[in-house]
């Protein structure tokens, strides 16, 4: 259990899928994970989670085969260690603006002399192994750009040393560019933004990830390129679901609101 | 659900040795787990365990090589299908004295009409294989062994150990010399004598005999005899022994 199979995928020019997971429900990341997507993103910056779920749903992914990806709160060497030694194999970095911030999230993903990252991989040993230079090589590093400063630097960021990829945020990224928050690529500035990042991660040689709206948004953007796609969250798709059982079941819309429709959850 | 690594290995007439386990913590649990036991049982008896802790060092054992086992907290059809239905593969159920409790038991593991197991396997569906895989392998994969740790048992020891579905019995020796009037001295000679009965009577029907090895020296004993279940000790206990080499180098160490 030395290998991070996400990053091996990458490596093989493989396009990848995952799921996102904003409940901290241990049991529903096991059943995600179950499916067999290539990896589950806990989300702790807006996801419902807190650190000892979070550390139950890491449990929940264990040995199936899906990597365990987790979304930190911040550029944080803290969070991203803490992360880390918890035994999530790739991390992604929210609101990555710059070059130097990209530097700054490299190095908390990476032990010395990559990086200053703390040694202590309580759990992490049991997965990754305690190997310094095996944590190095395959931990994944993941850096949001999602405003359109980000997009402004996206070729300095893309081209810092140890990032593993970009992970595009098209709701952030939106509102930068004044449009309301949605995870559709909107024609102007805000599909350019997009369509930019992605250029400069081909250029550079690294993964373009992008979190979907659905399996309809999911292959539209692996068509455009991106090979690393969240598909849906567990709670977008339990509202869905929801919804359209109880349609066809014949039950009369009573509570559900436009709000309901929001990519969000 | 997957095969039942110790049910075949006992069918196959090798022993499976493993351990018990009574701490909540599903880190522990996962390291447990990655030391590839032949299987792990889990002590909801006298373990500190609820049901929503036992889900979570299931989850976290999953994909260890270990079957994991789970002794419920009495011979109760509703403990039982709980547990099972969080996806155990198998259960240890302590006390029994008779060959009712041990069909009890038996029933409660097994769906109809073998038994009367309720539908509603939550989360043993949903493992390797999948929900149909399940339902049509469950009253087959899924092991049950009896404890035998009350005197009452002895009388009853051929009717008890010809139960049909049953895997094996598990003594429990602590027990067992309670109910004989022996709770301080626990290697009492009586006790060892019972212990000789049940394990002569496992002979006599060919049913696998197992036994709680609270010490090395009743493990070698016994798996030198031709038990076919052991614990070789509990994880509270490996931490106790860890703790008494700690305090014996702190002693030393201070001189």
């Amino acid at each position: 259990m030395s290998r991070n199979e996400l990053k091996a995928r990458w490596r093989d020019g493989e396009t990848t899928y995952g799921m996102w997971s904003v409940t901290g429900s241990t049991f529903v990341a096991e059943l995600m994970a179950l499916e067999g997507p290539d990896y589950v993103c806990l989300d702790i910056q807006h996801g419902l989670i807190g650190y000892d779920a979070f550390l139950a749903c890491l449990f929940g992914l264990a040995r199936t085969g899906s990597t365990p990806v987790v979304r930190v709160p911040a550029n944080d060497s803290g969070w991203i260690g803490k992360v880390l030694d918890a035994g999530a194999e790739a991390v992604i970095v929210p609101m990555v603006e710059t070059a130097e911030q990209a530097e700054q999230a490299v190095r908390s993903c990476r032990y010395f002399p990559l990086g200053n990252r703390s040694v202590g991989p309580i759990r992490a040993a049991q997965t990754l192994g305690g190997d310094t230079d095996v944590a190095n090589r395959e931990v994944a590093c993941l850096l949001m750009i999602e405003t359109a400063l980000g997009v402004a630097n996206a070729a300095e960021i893309c081209s810092v040393p140890g990032v593993d990829g970009i992970y595009v945020g098209p709701g952030d990224l939106a509102l930068t560019y004044g449009l309301p928050p949605t995870l559709t690529p909107q024609p102007g500035l805000h599909a350019d933004g997009i369509w930019a990042v992605r250029d400069e991660c081909v250029r550079n040689g690294i993964v373009a990830g992008v979190q979907c709206r659905n399996a309809e948004g999911a292959r539209r953007m692996a068509d455009e390129g991106f090979r690393m796609l969240t598909v849906a969250t567990d709670a977008h798709l339990i509202r869905t679901a929801v919804r359209s059982e109880l349609a066809e079941a014949g039950a009369k819309p009573r509570l559900a609101t436009e709000s309901a429709a929001s990519p969000y959850s | 659900m997957r095969d039942n690594r110790t049910k075949r290995l006992i069918a196959s007439g090798a022993r499976a040795l493993g351990l018990s386990m009574t701490i909540t913590d599903p880190f522990v649990a996962e390291v447990v787990g990655a030391a590839e036991f032949d299987f792990v049982l889990i002590d909801t008896e006298h373990g500190p365990i609820a049901i929503d802790q036992l889900q979570l060092m299931l989850i976290a054992l999953r994909g260890s090589v270990s079957t994991v086992l789970v002794r419920p907290p009495a011979n109760d059809h509703v403990s039982i299908k709980r547990i099972l239905d969080l996806g155990a593969e198998g259960i240890v159920v302590p006390e029994v004295s008779s060959r009712d409790e041990c069909a009890a038991a038996i029933r409660a593991a097994k769906y109809p009409p073998e038994g009367i197991r309720g539908f509603g396997p939550r989360r043993a569906s949903r493992l390797e294989g999948g929900r149909q895989a399940y339902l049509t392998r469950a009253n087959d994969e899924v092991a049950v062994f009896v404890m035998i740790e009350h005197q009452d048992a002895l009388a009853n020891l051929d009717q008890i150990l010809t139960t049909p579905g049953l895997d094996g019995i598990v003594v429990g020796p602590a027990d067992l010399a309670v109910s004989m009037g022996h709770i301080l001295e626990p290697g009492h000679a009586d006790v060892e004598k019972a212990i000789e009965q049940v394990f002569e009577a496992c002979e006599r029907h060919g049913c696998p005999f197992g036994i709680y090895a609270a010490a090395e020296a009743s493990a070698r004993k016994w798996v030198g005899r031709g038990a076919k279940l052991v614990t070789v000790g509990s994880d509270i206990q490996f931490v106790d022994q860890g703790l008494a080499r700690a305090r014996d180098l702190v002693t030393s160490l201070k001189g």
